[in-house]
């Protein structure tokens, strides 16, 4: 998800680079102003392991791998605007250092992963802990996931913006990619979350305290709009040999030979849309979400009605 | 010397955690100027809570601690941290800026000495742990032992009349640990090591403290402590094995 | 003494010295009694950042300046023409091999950028497509494909001008840079711990790693990441006390909410002429 240079257009860099800078700007200046030393010497410590953890990348699909982002897990821990900061310092050692994210897209890049995500992860977060304070590992989850797929469909929404991308392609490739990856730093950040509530409370309750009505608000919206976009996006490359699917396997590294275009085994269908086909998956699986749903609870009451003997 | 104050006075000290664990329970420990001082005790004994009240981390909730005659507080934390240098058991907590030069800097630069100042002592300090040719190297690429010796050298260079070490030759080999204890022995200051290893206690130090339970159980000369077995044993500690050694015979 | 950084540094270098087989290298070894150097640097990257060179010698102000400039003008210009895109390639190269980096390294590196830039690039003609039907789509691949280059080569001359910069830059001495260019010390003292700490961490997830693999070898995706999730909580909260002990230390060596100040770097001739040098080929490089 980090955008390299040359996919952006000028005013999308300068755009969301001012934005970034100053969001960052204001972070730093809010830190400062608490001035709290052993914080800032805490979340720097976070920010490397942040760096640290980015080496567990996990198996998506067809080979790829997604790795851990961080963003959710940093504002969950640090609260948003340290979260920002941290972030801030791991993109840019990302850009420089290892050539993962463009230069002059970094400001896009803090943009997504270290403003949006952070700031979409702590809403959910809040919002679902103030609804169901024991739901812990289950509100880190959705967190990470909503802020995983919402950073990416800014990322989509800035290539779309710099003219390098049509939005429906772009957002439904990202948005159902990004759903995936987001299972994956779910995981990973309810494992913490978990793990940290047994262990050490203490860290859970030490970011900022903010009022759960604050934060109703954006958390329903990041969160619907990750949950829609995402539907959306399964819809649109449910189908196995989707135009994503095309281009990949057969456009790419053939350089978009006539031969192959005109070869393909593929008929001219309507594209994108929801075809028969993919409404027709979409059903299988709320179906199959039901029978295995009405399974577990059978089994379970079974269960319950053999003790009582 | 007598008319000195000593060179640290701990009195009644007790500390308490937030979660209610009663960590120091009345420690009372003497320490005068040039002595070097082995503490011992099992784990969870409140060795490491004492060593960080020593320059302040850690205020005193009751008793005092005094060193060289000012009492430790809020307001004299900053001049006795000067004074009181505090080696941890990990370097890696200690050296946390990107190169040794900088760590071994990093003290007197907060002192506000002046640039040439600063240089001198970095030198002095990495040349007395035997760095001085690792200086431009990140922390992270020295072995361990370097890191130990490196992480003495940022507190030797801000010029302490007290080395307080934690655990100085634990992880080590035996070639760096033996280098660890001539480096220690060699510098001319009070020590106060806290150790699991009677070996280096029984070497470098004269007088040995141990601690159980927060409290002080014996306070004497290393060779009549570590050589009582019964003291030893019964608060998790053994004899030395040159001392084991000898009384099997 | 005159407290110029630098020339303490090598005044204390009392072991530098050249190997046959290498280039000259400023890396000081410490004493090894095995005869070998340890080159292992926490970070691959570093391999090269300590050679001797006019490059490296380079007051890196000026050249997280350049590289910087040589970013905007690949990137933010026009799609580069071929006779751009050599141009910037010749000045890239010229710039490595005055380094003293192995090309073959360097181009491997930054060609790592490509299959990501590519992977999206090679959507982009799309969005000339009125409609998503094949003759559109070849039309639009047919019109639109010099997008597709454009953006593979701005990303990669930006890639390359950022690994030039690291690659004959210690990490230290960019810091230092950052901190004289008003880098904020809060993202400093980050950027710090992020050199300093990275590895020590990255030692632990291996570790942890290897121990998952050693119990259980092959995982479901799901479980692995659930698996994942309790290690890297454990890191977590290892990393936080490791955090209130680092910062303890800070504490005991007179820490007050920021870091020291950097020695001031004395800007030479020659910085000022390999700045004039980039900011020209890159105006020209737009202005062509």
């Amino acid at each position: 998800m980090h955008i390299p240079d040359g996919m952006l257009s000028v005013p999308t860099v300068a755009i969301s680079g001012a934005a970034s800078a100053g969001y960052v700007a204001l972070a730093l200046r809010r830190i400062r102003a608490g001035f709290d030393q052993r914080r800032v010497v805490l979340a720097s410590v976070t920010a490397a392991l942040v760096f640290a953890l980015q080496m567990l990348n996990f198996p998506v699909a067809a080979g790829t791998s997604g790795h851990f982002a961080g963003g959710a897990f940093a504002a969950i821990l640090l609260g948003p605007l340290t979260a920002s900061v941290v972030m801030t310092a791991v993109l840019a050692v990302q850009a420089f250092v290892f050539q993962d994210g463009g230069v002059l897209a970094l400001g896009a890049n803090i943009l997504n992963l270290g403003v949006i995500a952070p700031l979409t992860g702590w809403a959910v977060w809040r919002f679902v802990t103030g609804v169901w304070a024991a739901a812990r590992p289950l509100a880190a989850f959705a967190a990470a996931w909503c802020s995983v797929v919402v950073a990416a469909l800014a990322a989509g929404a800035e290539i779309w913006l710099s003219g390098n991308a049509r939005l429906d392609l772009i957002l439904g490739a990202m948005g159902a990619w990004h759903a995936v990856i987001g299972v994956g730093e779910g995981l990973i950040t309810a494992g913490i979350v978990g793990y940290v509530w047994k262990v050490r409370p203490d860290l859970l309750e030490a970011g900022p305290a903010t009022t759960r009505a604050g934060v109703a608000g954006p958390a329903l919206t990041f969160a619907a709009l990750a949950v829609a976009a995402a539907g959306l996006s399964f819809l649109a490359s449910s189908h196995p040999d989707g135009l994503e699917y095309v281009y990949f396997e057969r456009g790419v590294g053939r350089a978009f030979e006539e031969r192959s275009l005109f070869e393909s085994p593929i008929p001219d269908y309507v594209f994108p849309g929801v075809g028969s086909e993919a409404l027709a998956g979409v059903l299988a699986g709320l179906a199959g979400v039901i029978v295995t749903g009405t399974l577990i609870w059978a089994g379970v009451s079974g269960a319950r009605y053999r003790r009582k003997d | 010397m007598t008319h000195l104050p000593p060179a640290l006075d701990v009195s009644g000290l007790e500390h308490r955690y937030p979660d209610g664990t009663e960590a120091l329970a009345g420690v009372d420990m003497r320490v005068d100027a040039g002595e070097r001082v082995a503490l011992l005790g099992p784990n969870g004994a409140g060795k490491s809570t004492l060593i960080l009240h020593l320059n302040g981390i850690v205020l005193p909730q009751v008793g005092s601690v005094t060193v060289e005659g000012r009492r430790l507080s809020a307001d004299t934390a900053g001049e006795i941290r000067a004074r009181v240098g505090l080696v941890f058991q990990d370097p890696d907590d200690q050296l946390f800026m990107t190169t040794v030069y900088d760590d071994v800097a990093f003290g007197p630069l907060n002192m506000g000495l002046s640039r040439e100042e600063v240089d001198a002592r970095v030198r002095f300090a990495l040349d007395a742990v035997g760095l001085t040719s690792a200086a431009s190297k990140p922390g992270a690429n020295l072995s361990v032992g370097q890191r130990r010796r490196a992480a003495l050298a940022t507190v030797i260079a801000m010029g302490p009349a007290i080395l307080v070490l934690d655990e100085p030759t634990s992880n080590l080999d035996p070639r760096s640990r033996r280098e660890m204890e001539a480096l220690l022995a060699s510098l001319e200051v009070t020590l106060i090591v806290a150790t699991h290893d009677m070996d280096v206690a029984w070497r470098l130090c004269e007088r040995a403290v141990v601690l159980d339970a927060g409290r002080v159980v014996a306070d004497g000369a290393v060779r009549d402590l570590l050589s009582d077995e019964a003291l030893m044993v019964g608060h998790g500690l053994e004899l030395p094995p040159a001392v084991a050694a000898r009384s099997s015979l | 003494m005159a407290l110029d950084h630098d020339a303490g540094r090598h005044q204390l270098h009392g072991h530098e010295h050249a190997h046959a087989d290498e280039p000259e290298h400023r890396h000081p070894h410490h004493h090894d009694p095995s005869g070998t150097h340890d080159h292992a640097h926490a970070m691959g990257f570093e391999r090269h950042a300590y050679l001797v060179s006019p490059v490296h010698d380079l007051d890196p102000r000026f050249k997280v300046v350049m590289a910087l400039t040589l970013a905007v003008a690949a990137a933010g210009g026009p799609p580069l023409r071929a006779a751009e895109f050599l141009a910037l390639c010749a000045l890239l190269a010229a710039v490595a091999v005055i380094a003293k980096l192995p090309l073959g390294w360097a181009l491997t590196r930054s060609l790592a950028v490509l299959p990501f830039a590519l992977g999206i690039a090679a959507f982009a003609p799309l969005a000339r497509a009125d409609a998503l039907e094949w003759p559109a789509i070849v039309r639009a691949y047919s019109e639109g494909h010099p997008i597709v280059w454009s953006i593979a080569s701005k990303a990669w001359v930006s890639a390359s001008a950022a690994l030039l910069l690291v690659a004959t830059t210690p990490l230290p001495r960019l810091f230092k840079a950052l901190a004289s260019l008003r880098v904020p010390d809060t993202l400093l003292t980050m950027l710090t711990f992020l050199y300093r700490f990275t590895d020590v961490f990255s030692r632990q997830v291996v570790s942890m790693r290897r121990a998952i693999a050693a119990r259980a070898p092959r995982m479901r995706p799901i479980a692995l990441a659930t698996v994942y999730g309790g290690l890297a909580g454990n890191l977590l909260v290892r990393a936080y006390e490791r955090g209130e002990r680092v910062h303890a230390a800070m504490l005991s060596r007179g820490y007050t909410g920021t870091l020291p100040s950097p020695e001031p770097f004395r800007a030479r001739s020659s910085d000022w002429v390999a700045l004039a040098t980039i900011v020209m080929a890159s105006a020209a490089s737009i202005l062509y």
